[in-house]
């Protein structure tokens, strides 16, 4: 089941209906009803039903184990071991075994990690241990993000869960803007840049165009994942959640460690919290602090994919994020001069982050950096829409839908735009409702030879 | 008390605002639908152009039905008005979703619907789009649960709400299209000048004939099947309509036969009259060359199939309250020339068919004749050219010259000696030497010359007669390609 497709708007909808009427004195049963009714229209095979499940009790009985305050840490790290092994193994054991084809279960990549959130921050008593099942149940098998995230934490999920949901009509209004928003997102930006992304980054084009290629990549994976999470973020709030954001326009970002702090944040800070610290951080040395952020980087691109470009990618980071740090010591620190060149900055880093996209969607080394050996080869100067293969209508619409992002990342970086937009006189907004409906009309990707099903980031 | 009434207050206002949404949506999707049907078919807005309760038999099916049933025919032999609703490949389920479109204008008396999409032979055009040609000229709710016949559930929600294909064409979308986009989503005037029917002008003659075969298997019609027909027999008789199934002729093969056999069958069940076109082929001398590409006939196969139809609607009395109406007549006084151009034009040398359709269609026919004793003019020929006109006696007076203009059946000048007329801009010379029209030849001397005109003057079928090396009058052949002797 896909976050476009009608059972999933249908089960939104229904829950948040269902959740307002019957979530007296809380919500955790009829919250729980909506997951296993979600489950169940995921039509997954049983045995990735029999792992969630499984995975769910286990959380909960070494929950209960970790929450009495008295284990160490040691049996910490074995019990969070075993759910990292379930993921390694279906995430790379088709890795080594050539003829045998291992289907990962879908979501296994967030859940597992809310699991060891779980695990880790009732050990901290960071969050207060779960008595009831039902609880982490609902926390793991969260349905608006279950299948891509956010990778929220259990602290105020559990909080919210176990305090008596009232109505707010805010919310309810705010986290439906959202959603669609997100749907609008994707099936009228994110698809669309997908198909000239693909046009454009073929292996006939060269020069201008493979440059454009790539832009449109970053924007492409930027806006997908960024309206997955709107999406799940919205109907979130529709039940009561309120999630944190997952994306702050990551590409205004100055830095590399400015970028990952504004890029799927929850995976970042997860990253941050549970790998990063523990390891010593930047507590133990510049060195060792240098190693430690090669480990997450490294963590990051192996949780991303199997495959050798996804560490790459993941260790470029890493390196970019050091050499950063170096040349930051090397001014002594962030200068107030140094803001008349933030733009100068923006646009660097949105080079590098885009080029490091290449590697992240490549099959091999080889087709990275035939990507970049095709910008060089070409006339930079020269881009013939004819040439690529697409309309007018489409080259322009394509300039309209980069402006469009950047424009509202630019409104977005300075307002909450959900929140201004709420407080507009009724009629601008119904305007701007009807517009944007028109537009997904006319403009979305939608109809036969359409395969909703891909959000890029489901299949991590 | 407050709380209560704030949240049955913010319910409202998500009730309402919901719905408003909803309409929003509906809205824009169905006034943005039409905007989007660049390529939309317009043969829906020519049939219901038509002036009202005016169509007396209706023929639905597939091509086959398109290129074989000519309502210029129907009318020229019967003097009643018919119109062709078909597309290519078209179900039955969508032949009967068209008769529901047609009935919401006209009230036929008859309707014929031609069974190839029920033969395995018409999976070949089971192709995408198929069922859309169809849908695409019905208008309101037929439209929409036309849709609900397509098999593929899929494919028909994107028929029934076509947008989700159309919608794509802003790519192709010029900003200066857009008040020609606009116009085209109004209905389009006008008619359509063949009234449904699709010619294909006859090549060459060929006098072969049909290979027909016996049935060897005895096959029944799915469930699918007899509920496609059925649904057309109730819908007939719920509005008092004589229902016919055709099966135009065609090259058809055993295993269709057989097939072909099975609809025969179950209609017998029903009581429901049917006409096996490709059985009666050589009853009614439909050679091959009256098929246009193997499946479709040609305006000569037209002709005949349509002929033979409305001999039968005449003769059984189905058609009971023809009414005239002077818009219908002009649409087929001109679809009339049209059929004359086409049976009578120069590819047409089978004097037979020129001088029976001489008789029927306005034309201007021009004779040279040399008497001589050897003509080979029997009583039939001589009747068929009196038929047309003329007076002259070619048996008992065969050695007397003879030339002769005649009109739209009336005799305008004949003598025994040569002539020169004008008619309008046309200066005819008829002598000894043959028949020149503006002093132009149109064939090789002959020893008989007649010249079939269109009554404009537009088309000129001139046909040579030698009486020493051809022999039109023995065995109706050309005298060239000559393979099936008449009787």
């Amino acid at each position: 089941m896909s976050v476009l497709s009608l059972e999933f708007l249908a089960l939104s909808l229904g829950s948040a209906v269902f959740l307002w009427i019957f979530s007296y004195p809380n919500r955790k049963y009829t919250l729980a009803l909506c997951n296993l009714v979600f489950l169940w229209l995921l039509s997954a095979n049983l045995l990735d039903i029999a792992y969630v499940l499984g995975l769910f009790l286990y959380t909960y009985l070494f929950g209960l184990l970790l929450g009495k305050g008295k284990a160490r840490k040691w049996l910490l790290v074995f019990i969070v071991l075993l759910p990292i092994l379930g993921l390694a193994f279906f995430k790379y054991a088709g890795y080594f075994l050539v003829d045998r084809r291992i289907l990962m279960p879908l979501g296994l990549s967030f859940y597992t990690f809310k699991a060891i959130s779980y695990l880790v921050d009732v050990y901290k008593g960071i969050c207060v241990c779960a008595k009831n099942p039902i609880e982490v149940f609902d926390y793991i098998v969260f349905f608006p993000a279950f299948m891509a995230g956010p990778i929220h934490r259990p602290g105020p999920f559990l909080e919210e869960l176990r305090t008596p949901f009232h109505f707010e009509y805010k919310d309810q209004k705010n986290g439906f803007v959202l959603a669609a928003l997100g749907l609008f997102q994707k099936l009228v930006i994110g698809d669309q840049l997908a198909h000239l992304m693909r046009i454009f980054l073929d292996s006939s084009l060269n020069g201008a165009y493979t440059l454009l290629g790539v832009i449109l990549y970053a924007f492409y994976i930027y806006v997908d994942f960024d309206s997955y999470s709107n999406v799940a973020i919205g109907v979130a709030r529709m039940f009561g959640f309120h999630l944190e954001r997952n994306f702050h326009t990551p590409y205004l970002a100055v830095s590399i460690r400015d970028f990952w702090q504004r890029w799927h944040i929850s995976l970042s800070s997860w990253l941050r919290d549970y790998v990063y610290i523990p390891l010593g951080g930047s507590r133990k040395g510049t060195f060792l602090k240098y190693i430690n952020t090669l480990i997450v980087f490294l963590v990051s691109g192996i949780w991303h994919g199997s495959t050798m470009m996804f560490i790459v990618w993941g260790l470029g980071h890493g390196i970019l994020n050091i050499l950063e740090d170096l040349i930051r010591k090397l001014f002594g620190g962030v200068k107030p001069w140094m803001k008349w060149f933030a733009p100068l900055a923006i646009v660097l880093n949105f080079v590098l982050v885009a080029s490091l996209w290449m590697f992240f969607q490549a099959g091999s080394m080889q087709e990275a950096l035939d990507v970049f050996a095709r910008i060089a080869s070409g006339n930079l100067l020269r881009l013939d829409y004819a040439l690529a293969g697409i309309t007018k209508n489409e080259w322009m619409w394509m300039w309209i839908l980069l402006g469009m992002v950047v424009f509202t990342d630019i409104l977005r970086y300075f307002f909450p735009m959900i929140e201004v937009l709420s407080k507009q006189f009724i009629l601008f907004r119904w305007i701007i409702y009807a517009a944007l409906i028109i537009i997904a009309i006319i403009f979305g990707v939608y109809g036969p030879g359409y395969d909703p099903a891909n959000f890029i980031y489901v299949t991590f | 008390m407050r709380t209560v009434l704030k949240v049955i207050g913010n319910i409202l206002q998500i009730v309402i605002k919901g719905a408003l949404l909803i309409a929003l949506f509906l809205g824009a999707w169905y006034y943005l639908t039409p905007f989007f049907r660049v390529e939309r078919s317009t043969e829906g807005d020519f049939y219901r152009n038509l002036p009202e309760q005016t169509v007396d038999v209706l023929a639905l099916g597939s091509s086959h039905m398109q290129y074989a049933f000519n309502p210029a025919i129907l009318y020229t032999e019967t003097g009643y008005y018919s119109y062709v609703l078909g597309s290519s490949c078209q179900p039955l389920s969508m032949s009967a979703s068209m008769l529901e479109e047609a009935l919401k204008t006209q009230s036929p008396e008859v309707v014929v619907v031609d069974v190839f999409t029920l033969l395995p032979q018409s999976d070949v055009c089971y192709a995408d789009g198929m069922y859309y040609k169809a849908i695409d000229e019905m208008s309101g709710c037929t439209r929409l649960e036309a849709a609900d016949y397509v098999p593929n559930k899929e494919v028909g929600l994107t028929y029934k709400f076509d947008l989700l294909m159309n919608h794509d064409q802003w790519k192709n979308i010029d900003l200066k299209d857009i008040p020609t986009l606009i116009e085209k989503m109004k209905p389009v005037k006008g008619y359509n000048t063949d009234l449904g029917y699709v010619r294909e002008e006859p090549t060459e003659p060929r006098y072969a004939p049909l290979i027909t075969y016996q049935r060897t298997q005895k096959l029944e019609l799915s469930d699918d099947e007899k509920d496609q027909i059925d649904r057309l027999i109730a819908l007939c008789d719920g509005n008092k309509i004589h229902l016919m199934f055709i099966k135009t002729p065609y090259i058809i093969d055993q295993e269709n036969t057989n097939k072909l056999h099975a609809v025969w069958d179950y209609l017998k069940t029903k009581n429901i009259e049917y006409i096996d076109y490709i059985e009666k082929a050589e009853e009614l001398e439909w050679f091959i060359d009256m098929d246009g590409d193997t499946w479709h006939n040609n305006s000569w196969g037209a002709e005949i199939i349509t002929g033979d139809l409305a001999k039968r609607i005449k003769e059984k009395g189905y058609v009971k309250n023809h009414k005239e109406n002077t818009v219908y007549e002009d649409l087929l006084k001109a679809t009339q020339r049209i059929a004359a151009n086409s049976l009578m034009s120069s590819k047409n040398v089978n004097i037979y068919r020129l001088m029976e359709e001489g008789t029927k269609y306005p034309c201007t026919i021009l004779l040279k004749y040399k008497g001589m004793n050897r003509t080979s003019i029997q009583e039939y020929e001589n009747n068929a050219l009196q038929k047309l006109g003329f007076t002259h006696d070619f048996i008992e007076d065969k050695h007397v010259d003879y030339y002769a203009i005649v009109r739209n059946g009336k005799l305008i000048q004949e003598s025994n000696e040569p002539f020169e007329a004008n008619i309008e801009n046309l200066h005819i010379k008829l002598d000894e030497e043959g028949i020149q029209l503006n002093g132009h030849a149109y064939c090789e001397p002959g020893e008989m010359e007649i010249y079939f005109l269109a009554d404009d003057l537009l088309w000129v079928n001139a046909v040579p007669i030698d009486y020493a090396s051809r022999w039109f009058w023995k065995n109706g052949c050309d005298g060239f390609d000559c393979d099936l002797s008449k009787e």
